[in-house]
């Protein structure tokens, strides 16, 4: 439903000639300002969460490079698990730990998880200029690179959010784009892994699948 | 050599996953109706009793994401990179770590290593690396802290290494010296010794500390993990078992030995 109402509105902004929040030259500016400061390349060193799942400690990289007008993703994990790999660049500005475990079942879950790092802000699927529903990367060894426009990850980021439930937010009125302190969630572990009732699960997911198992937080080397 | 044996065929039933790599075989172990074997680059894998497998051999294996060897072939012999002569001796070395001034170093060191190493990359190569990196820019000499996960432990966890090695740093604080372990790809900052090995040790016992390589590789595996701390020059586990074998102990790099680490385990580029 959600992907269906944002193409009809994203066709009715781009049929108006504009975007939405960042139609004032005032708002314009401040976005074009923000990302001459974005530019620049961005590592995010993926350390494990949930280490004891499968007795394979994952671990990986993200690094996002802005480069005049052009916004790139290229992430590697190290894994054994052959699974579809959510992941996502979050709001908030650290990873979890064990210590997040709210309810001590041993697993720092994905609500757990969600409580600590914040909305999603950018989804790494297989569709970056919108946050709608893409396909994920899957795999063992899982190797992820897509890139996008600016302009056009700028235009949905700058949308009214239909969904303010879905965990997945858009960038507030007067909001900077800014990567620097984001962090970096990659979910899905073995379905060998068995888990407890107490293990929280994303909709229409397995508690595997929805099972955060690295983080890392975007810092600018470049 | 004539002991070699290949196997191209499916030693496993097939999985949709295998990792390939190259390495010698370190050892073997029985456990149950399996063969426990464990390669030089720390990586282990479950083989059927009938299979024959010798310590020492280079091969090229898959395994699958369980664990098991899905094939075996033989690989063109890896040559040891250390010039034995320049970096061994036949008494072992005074080796006194440097005392860094405090956590806020400590953390400083951490953020200083190397963060591009290749997401197929052995321990051994990154600490390597780590280590000499800080002793050649700013002359702090690390040591290293080995832990050795037990037969009993890698199969009760499915665990996929049975070692891990880290450089280990000694850090004044307070009224006492501190040993930090640095290890960038799984931690976020320095870790007590403690604290990083409950990372990898899900029973969270402690470890046993050893002097003793033979007493890792020989003893009844009632213990999860063992754990020694040698200088910064050790990079593989059999360095450590040549003190008892073979009477020699590290005393220095091998730049020769450095460049490979370094050509393995971390990339000039971009991802």
């Amino acid at each position: 439903m959600k992907f269906f109402s944002l193409i009809v509105l994203s066709g009715l902004l781009v049929s108006c000639g504009g975007s939405n929040g960042g139609g004032s030259n005032g708002a314009t500016a401040q976005n074009q300002e923000s990302l001459e400061d974005a530019q620049g390349l961005y590592l995010a060193s993926l350390r494990p969460l949930n280490t004891h799942l499968s007795g394979f400690i994952p671990s990986g990289q993200t690094e996002v490079e802005i480069k005049n007008n052009t916004f790139e993703v290229v992430s590697v994990l190290d894994d054994a698990a052959s699974v579809t790999h959510r992941h996502n660049i979050h709001k908030g500005t650290r990873c979890p730990d064990m210590r997040d475990d709210q309810n001590g079942d041993g697993y720092v879950d994905v609500n757990e998880a969600l409580s600590v790092v914040g909305d999603i802000i950018i989804p790494l699927d297989s569709d970056l200029q919108t946050q709608t529903a893409g396909a994920f990367p899957r795999g063992s060894a899982m190797t992820y690179a897509k890139s996008t426009s600016i302009d056009l990850l700028m235009r949905d980021l700058r949308e009214t959010d239909l969904d303010p439930n879905d965990h997945v937010v858009k960038l507030i009125d007067g909001e900077a784009f800014s990567l620097e302190g984001k962090v970096v969630v990659i979910h899905g572990a073995s379905g060998y892994v068995n888990l407890p009732d107490s293990v929280a699960a994303l909709p229409r997911e397995t508690k595997q699948g929805s099972m955060p198992i690295a983080c890392g937080i975007l810092r600018k080397i470049q | 050599m004539n002991k070699i044996v290949i196997l191209s065929c499916l030693l496993f039933s097939q999985a949709g996953f295998a990792e390939t790599l190259k390495s010698k075989i370190h050892a073997l172990e029985s456990v149950g109706q399996k063969v426990l074997v464990k390669f030089d680059n720390g990586r282990v894998a479950w083989s059927p009793k009938n299979i024959d497998l010798v310590p020492g051999q280079s091969v090229t294996a898959e395994i699958d994401e369980k664990s098991d060897l899905v094939s075996v072939a033989p690989a063109l012999e890896l040559l040891s990179e250390v010039n034995d002569e320049k970096s061994f001796t036949v008494e072992r070395p005074v080796f006194e770590p440097t005392v860094i001034g405090g956590y806020d170093q400590a953390v400083a060191m951490f953020e200083r290593l190397d963060a591009k190493f290749r997401r197929v990359s052995e321990c051994s190569d990154r600490a390597h690396i780590w280590s000499y990196d800080e002793f050649k820019t700013n002359g702090i000499k690390t040591e290293k802290v080995f832990i050795f996960f037990t037969a009993s432990y890698i199969n009760r966890n499915n665990f996929k290494w049975w070692f891990h090695v880290a450089p280990l740093v000694s850090v004044s604080e307070g009224d006492a010296v501190q040993k930090r372990v640095l290890d960038y790809r799984y931690t976020d900052g320095p870790k007590t010794i403690k604290e990083w090995s409950d990372l990898l040790v899900f029973s969270k016992r402690d470890c046993k500390m050893t002097t003793k390589f033979s007493e890792y590789d020989v003893n009844p595996q009632t213990e999860d993990c063992y754990m020694m701390i040698d200088s910064m020059y050790y990079r593989l586990p059999d360095e450590l078992s040549k003190q008892e074998t073979a009477g020699t102990y590290r005393s220095s790099f091998d730049d020769y030995e450095v460049s490979g680490a370094r050509f393995r385990a971390f990339r000039k580029g971009n991802l």
